[in-house]
């Protein structure tokens, strides 16, 4: 990491999971203004934990408004948002018989929908600024996986969203790129677990939230400005067995 | 950036992107391997590295043969005892309708494009699986997914997408990454070339309304290089500008 990010405002959504206070931590030691959007308490306090300059912005799942709140609340302390980091973290999957309208609608709500809602609010401002990076991140549940139906849906729109959405603004000097997160130490608990799902991956190991900020930070940097709408995969070469990985 | 010390091997690099890849490359404190079939351009490449006080060793060889990218590999180890990052990007193109094409223009970009790439890949991952560590990082082209006038050149780059993914599953488990560089229209000697007209239409369809420049792809190989990047293989990263989308 080099100090390409001094100054710039970094955001990022859905703070709380491992990997998004490591890609923090990697902010931080790059000198940028890191900004943690929490939905819980327990995100506020890691937030905290990690550093005192971090600025913790609080927002409620589901409430468009307070989305709109916390992007006022940054605008009004920073001025400027240089890089969005539109986080993603996957509840547990649900089968089609498990499912109904109502709930499936609540899904996409929470999650394409709180992706959706920053990034309405954010590109105006970096239209303003002539330039921006936003980096959303996915996980392998949108190529399809048994048991992760209502995933599935939620996590290909944002498929759609991010191509759709670089396309739109790619004139204005905005990349919007995709990172999608294969398996990662930080999921499993149990060495029995991990054995089981390392045998699928090409590399045989699991990744690291490191590899995850490192592959994050590529794409948020100011010297990244050729490569817009694409989906990136840091999963150890799993994505090669699935057609719609290229 | 990790790639300090580390060996990298970057054919075709004693122009364009090739040169600015191996550029930004001993920058960050790479030894550089400098690779052309032109002995001449090699001896200008590497002496003007030296002189920036670069790292910097040269080998001529034509990457279609065989024998000449054995050479080519074998003088790299004994010179510098390893090669960590190879970077295929040696590459040409004869363009045409198909019923004008000859089977010499197919022969010729599928040698250097494919086989090129094959050749280099073969001879080069017998170190780096021995290592446990090496960074194979292919330049195709955001053409394999179709150009009206470019059946060899997308075909060759379409084999070339393959091999990447077919790598990186082969030497996945040995520390080993193969990914792959497709660039849009990148500002080459061969754009400036173009009637201006040309360029003109070209530059219309583009999402961000410009070119690239060779700078654009040697930042891309740095980041699959690095030593951080080792959970990244098989990927397949566009840097077109947001060509590969759409074409309005």
């Amino acid at each position: 990491m080099n100090c390409e990010f001094k100054d710039k405002v970094v955001v990022i959504t859905g703070f709380g999971d491992a990997s998004s206070r490591e890609m923090a931590r990697h902010f931080l030691a790059a000198d940028a203004d890191v900004v943690a959007c929490c939905a819980t308490e327990n995100a506020q306090v890691a937030a905290w934990e990690l550093s005192p300059t971090v600025h913790v912005v609080n927002y409620e799942p589901g409430r468009d408004e307070s989305i709109v709140e916390a992007v006022a609340q940054i605008i009004e302390r920073h001025e400027k948002i240089d890089v969005l980091v539109n986080n993603a973290v996957d509840s547990v999957g649900r089968t089609l018989a498990e499912l109904d309208k109502r709930s499936l609608a609540i899904a996409l709500d929470l999650t394409i929908g709180e992706q959706f809602g920053f990034v309405r609010e954010v590109i105006p401002h970096m239209k303003r600024g002539g330039t921006g990076r936003v980096v959303n991140i996915n996980t392998m549940s949108y190529l399809g996986l048994p048991g992760h139906l209502d995933m599935a849906v939620c996590r290909s729109a944002l498929f759609g969203m991010n191509r759709s959405l670089a396309l739109e603004v790619a004139a204005d000097g905005i990349m919007v790129n995709m990172v999608v997160k294969g398996e990662l130490e930080e999921a499993f608990d149990t060495e029995e677990a991990r054995s089981k799902v390392v045998k699928t991956i090409p590399a045989q190991r699991l990744g690291q939230v490191q590899d995850m900020a490192h592959a994050v930070a590529f794409f948020a940097a100011e010297s990244t400005k050729y490569v817009t709408g694409q989906t990136f995969f840091v999963c150890g070469g799993k994505s090669v067995h699935f057609s719609m990985s290229v | 950036m990790s790639i300090v010390d580390r060996v990298a091997l970057i054919t075709g690099s004693a122009s364009g992107m090739g040169r600015q890849t191996a550029l930004r490359m001993a920058e960050q404190g790479a030894k550089v391997v400098i690779n052309d079939l032109d002995e001449d351009r090699v001896g200008t490449t590497v002496d003007e590295f030296k002189r920036a006080g670069h790292s910097v060793f040269g080998v001529a060889a034509d990457i279609s043969n065989k024998q000449a990218v054995d050479d080519m590999v074998q003088q790299v180890a004994s010179q510098l005892g390893r090669i960590d990052i190879l970077v295929n990007n040696a590459g040409m193109e004869r363009a045409g309708a198909l019923r004008k094409l000859s089977e010499a223009d197919w022969d010729i970009t599928v040698q250097v494009n494919l086989k090129g790439t094959f050749l280099c890949s073969q001879a080069v991952h017998g170190l780096m699986v021995e290592q446990k560590h090496g960074r194979i990082i292919n330049i195709a082209s955001r053409a394999w997914l179709g150009g009206a006038g470019q059946t060899p050149y997308a075909s060759a780059k379409a084999g070339v997408v393959g091999m990447t993914r077919t790598l990186a599953l082969e030497l996945g488990k040995g520390g080993v990454t193969c990914n792959c560089i497709a660039p849009g229209l990148i500002r080459t000697p061969m754009w400036d070339e173009l009637p201006e007209k040309d360029q003109q239409f070209l530059l219309s369809r583009m999402p961000t309304g410009r070119l690239g420049e060779p700078d654009d792809i040697a930042s891309t190989v740095m980041f699959l290089a690095d030593d951080k990047a080792g959970y990244m293989t098989g990927q397949v990263l566009y840097v077109c500008g947001g060509r590969s989308l759409y074409a309005g």
